[in-house]
């Protein structure tokens, strides 16, 4: 991940592919760590931005992410 | 950079030495259009030469260094277009370890800048307006650069296009009875050297103050809008010459060289208040590091 002030790129290997990420997008990411479950991460976002997301974590971000390979999902200790 | 004229001509490309030689002398005029008098501090780490003769009627070979087989081209044209471009490749091979961008780079009271923006875009008629201005020119093709962010301007002369001739009298008097030669991606364009215009030619190795995305809007006033660093690192990503590296790679060397840097997208409008807005916005901005 090469970051610049406002978001990232994301070079993914197995698919000689980069990726923009904008800084919501990059958030994300940072917290995609394996520790932290979706319902966890949506809470931190919304910690962050001072209200609730406006956009589905799930389907505006992390199954893009799991599609491009920049992310592989499996359960946490939450459950999400 | 350092040219002699004697048999042949001679000149350096940030390390890259290259010789011109013609049989018979009388075709080294032409092949003085393709001299840069780029000055740079580079020692010479590789020398490359191409000799020019007459191969038949219609008919001429060049051949580069001492290879056995040589090229036949039909026309001066095709053989100076086909030595600018051997040149440029062959340079650009010296600085395999740096990602290559397309792009200018010129500096306004000290404060290098990179101008990027696809063909057509106005960039060269842009650099050639500031530089007939008093701006210190470094490139207008190639903007090499690292994981240290640093810019590095590979000289190549200037391709002018005919309809920049309508908008800069001085270009078009500098071009005047220079050969048009075409690309086979490009348009056709007279080589053009700053030094013809009178002005100093000098490569540099700096951290840009400011880097512009150009989009052409020539009957719209001109604009200078903040850019997203990270839409500036997708643009500069498309503007990567080579396949030869890693994209990984491209793109760890292209975020360090907007890391840091204020970006701006450039509305390239009327000619003269485009070059004002560049100046006022890079005369707003700290100096960088030269080097």
């Amino acid at each position: 991940m090469h970051a610049v002030e406002d978001g990232c790129v994301v070079y993914v290997p197995a698919r000689d592919q980069v990726h923009f990420l904008n800084a919501t997008a990059m958030c994300v990411l940072e917290l995609c760590d394996g520790a932290h479950g979706v319902d966890t991460i949506r809470r931190e976002l919304e910690a962050l931005a001072g209200g609730e997301l406006g956009f589905d974590l799930r389907s505006g971000i992390l199954d893009q992410f799991e599609q491009a390979g920049i992310v592989t999902a499996h359960v946490t200790q939450d459950g999400s | 950079m350092s040219i002699a004229a004697t048999d042949a001509l001679h000149f350096s490309v940030r390390g890259l030495g290259v010789t011109l030689s013609a049989d018979p002398p009388s075709l080294l005029g032409p092949l003085s259009h393709l001299a840069v008098h780029a000055r740079d501090d580079e020692p010479v780490v590789r020398e490359l030469r191409f000799t020019l003769s007459i191969a038949g009627p219609d008919k001429l070979r060049v051949r580069e260094d001492d290879a056995a087989d040589a090229r036949e081209v039909c026309c001066i044209e095709a053989a100076l277009t086909g030595i600018a471009q051997r040149i440029s490749t062959r340079a650009l091979a010296l600085y395999a370890d740096k990602t290559c961008l397309h792009g200018a780079s010129m500096s306004i009271d000290g404060r290098p800048a990179l101008f990027v923006g696809a063909r057509g875009s106005g960039k060269t008629t842009l650099m050639l307006r500031l530089l007939l201005d008093g701006a210190a020119f470094h490139g207008d093709e190639y903007v090499l650069t690292g994981a240290d962010g640093m810019a590095h301007s590979l000289p190549r002369v200037l391709h002018v296009k005919p309809g920049t001739l309508e908008r800069l009298p001085a270009v078009a008097e500098a071009c005047r009875g220079k050969p048009r030669l075409q690309l086979r991606w490009d348009n056709d364009f007279y080589p053009l050297d700053p030094t013809d215009l009178g002005h100093d030619w000098r490569s540099v190795d700096a951290r840009p103050a400011a880097i512009f995305f150009l989009t052409p809007a020539f009957d719209a006033p001109p604009a200078i809008e903040p850019m997203a660093q990270i839409d500036m690192v997708r643009e500069l990503m498309q503007q990567v010459i080579g396949i030869d590296q890693t994209i990984g790679r491209q793109a760890r060397d292209v975020c360090a060289l907007v890391r840091g840097t204020p970006c701006f997208g450039l509305r390239v409008g009327d000619l003269d208040a485009t070059a004002a807005r560049v100046c006022e916005t890079l005369r707003a901005l700290p100096t960088a590091s030269a080097g």
